[in-house]
């Protein structure tokens, strides 16, 4: 099996609520897959589900090749697969530096901190100027950074980014832009979900728009889907009325 | 002057030993989210130990009460597996480790009672050192007291600051989700907490049982007492911690010299009442950690 991560046939839920209906998905290696629909539609479930943090109601899982079904998160992460959690207000009262050693040291990689944080120094030369400030004074902009450079700390073989540009000002959406470009060079796999889907378009190779829970368009991520198609189908998926 | 040295002495005392005790419960609610209403059952099971090292093992005191850590550490991880962990994940687990929690004590009770008999033990003092400060004086357990529990939790504070553990346990009081995110195991973080608590509360267990007497209900007063400190100091603050076990220890010292042992309580739980009503944050917060 070639693939790096495999979801088939999932379906999850909060309670009597159903998010996912039967969602299957597969990320390759050195790929990146990105997650376009509008929000309250799944996809964040579906990456919770993925790195174990909400138990599926059925389906299956499978990460480099194993399964994944009642591996704790802490194990996920070991093997490589690290998610980015969406708008995480990450640990207010640590610093910087502590938040990027913690990420080393949690995921199996104290040994090599050093190297690790010269790395995300070089993608995020700004957490380098904050590294001796707490997480919870930093701008919404450089939380995020924060919170991918915890990510990159973890040396993942799959990073999961969750909305990373999510609330911020154009411009500085546009500095993180350029980032998650940098962080996408450094990293073998990624699925990306955000909202501005030419960000997603431009960073990914395939991209899944994901409506009620299930995908319902699948294509290359080169453009050959108009825009107008995309968003009437976002439309057309919140016009029927279904939840 | 009499007055005003027998105050230091056991504001100095009373702040050592209720210091022990909201150290760790501090220290579980900012990581568990729990109150654990077995801390002082447990004070009470850590002293009867010390006890019986001492008195069928003929170890000395203080190398008893090192026994009884060790063996307290192990009934803290059964603690944490057998009311802890069942519970915490569920819905609405908060709860059910609470009740759990307050179950325990009774089981304790009981056990310490079946154990040990209704007749009332006492430990001999840590040492005979005597220690007169203008005035003032401390000696034996009190003196172990004074100088011992803010070494300890000082030493507490320290390790959550400075090591890779309490980096972690700092995370996950901070953060849950992401700390798991980041690979954390809350499970060895929560085992960690409890057995730093339950040694603590031995080590208050013990003291308290060298000064006054071990029974099965010991625990209860030293107990309360924490809780109003960490009303006072703000619950998952380990300087609002000591700060307020000082604070009701000068309180129920000197209401305890002017007003009696029998008002001293009433006053201390009614200074509780007003700094909940008026500041429930603790008096050290400035405001309460966003969610």
């Amino acid at each position: 099996m070639s693939d790096l991560l495999t979801v088939e046939n999932l379906t999850a839920g909060y309670g009597q609520a159903k998010v996912l209906r039967g969602i299957s998905l597969r990320v390759g290696q050195h790929e990146a897959v990105g997650l376009l629909g509008p929000n309250g539609h799944g996809k964040t479930t579906l990456l919770r589900c993925v790195s174990n943090l909400h138990r599926a109601a059925s389906g299956t899982i499978a990460f480099a090749g194993r399964d994944t079904r009642g591996e704790s998160p802490g194990s996920l992460v070991r093997r490589g697969l690290i998610h980015v959690p969406q708008g995480s207000r990450l640990f207010p009262q640590l610093t910087v530096e502590e938040a990027l050693r913690l990420s080393a040291s949690s995921s199996g990689h104290s040994s090599t901190w050093r190297d690790g944080i010269d790395q995300v120094f070089s993608v995020f030369p700004k957490l380098k100027e904050r590294r001796r400030q707490l997480t919870g004074t930093l701008s919404g902009g450089e939380r995020q950074m924060a919170s991918l450079g915890m990510g990159l700390m973890a040396r993942p073989t799959l990073l999961i980014l969750d909305e990373p540009t999510l609330g911020l000002s154009p411009k500085v959406k546009h500095e993180l832009s350029e980032c998650i470009v940098r962080v996408r060079a450094e990293v073998s796999s990624v699925i990306l979900i955000d909202g501005d889907m030419d960000l997603v378009l431009d960073l990914t190779d395939r991209y899944h728009v994901v409506l009620h829970g299930d995908v319902v368009d699948s294509g290359a991520s080169d453009g050959s889907r108009s825009r107008d198609e995309m968003m009437s189908l976002f439309l057309g998926g919140t016009a029927d009325g279904r939840h | 002057m009499d007055g005003i040295s027998v105050i230091v002495t056991s504001t100095l005392v009373l702040g050592g030993l209720y210091m022990l005790m909201a150290a760790g419960l501090t220290l579980i609610w900012s990581t568990l989210r729990v109150f654990n209403f077995g801390h002082g059952a447990l004070m009470m099971f850590g002293a009867y130990l010390t006890w019986t090292l001492l008195d069928a093992g003929g170890l000395p005191v203080a190398v008893a009460l090192l026994g009884a850590v060790a063996a307290m550490a192990v009934i803290g991880v059964a603690y944490e597996f057998l009311l802890v962990s069942p519970f915490i994940r569920r819905p609405g687990g908060d709860m059910l480790v609470m009740v759990a929690t307050l179950a325990a004590t009774m089981l304790l009770q009981s056990g310490a009672q079946l154990i040990w008999g209704p007749e009332i033990k006492q430990l001999p003092p840590f040492g005979g050192a005597r220690v007169e400060v203008a005035g003032a004086v401390a000696q034996g357990s009190q003196l172990v007291t004074i100088l011992l529990a803010p070494l300890l939790v000082g030493l507490l504070a320290l390790v959550l600051k400075r090591t890779g553990i309490g980096l972690t346990v700092r995370a996950l009081e901070q953060n849950r989700e992401h700390a798991q995110l980041l690979g954390i195991a809350p499970r060895r973080v929560y085992v960690f907490v409890v057995v730093v608590a339950i040694g603590l509360a031995t080590v208050a267990g013990a003291l308290l049982g060298s000064m006054q007497f071990i029974s099965p209900g010991m625990g209860g007063d030293p107990l309360l007492r924490a809780f109003v400190v960490l009303a006072l100091g703000g619950a998952g603050s380990l300087t609002g911690t000591i700060a307020g076990a000082y604070a009701i220890g000068l309180l129920e010292a000197v209401t305890t010299y002017y007003f009696g042992l029998s008002w001293s309580p009433v006053l201390v739980f009614l200074a509780m009442i007003v700094i909940m009503l008026v500041k429930p944050e603790g008096l050290l917060r400035t405001k309460v950690r966003s969610a």
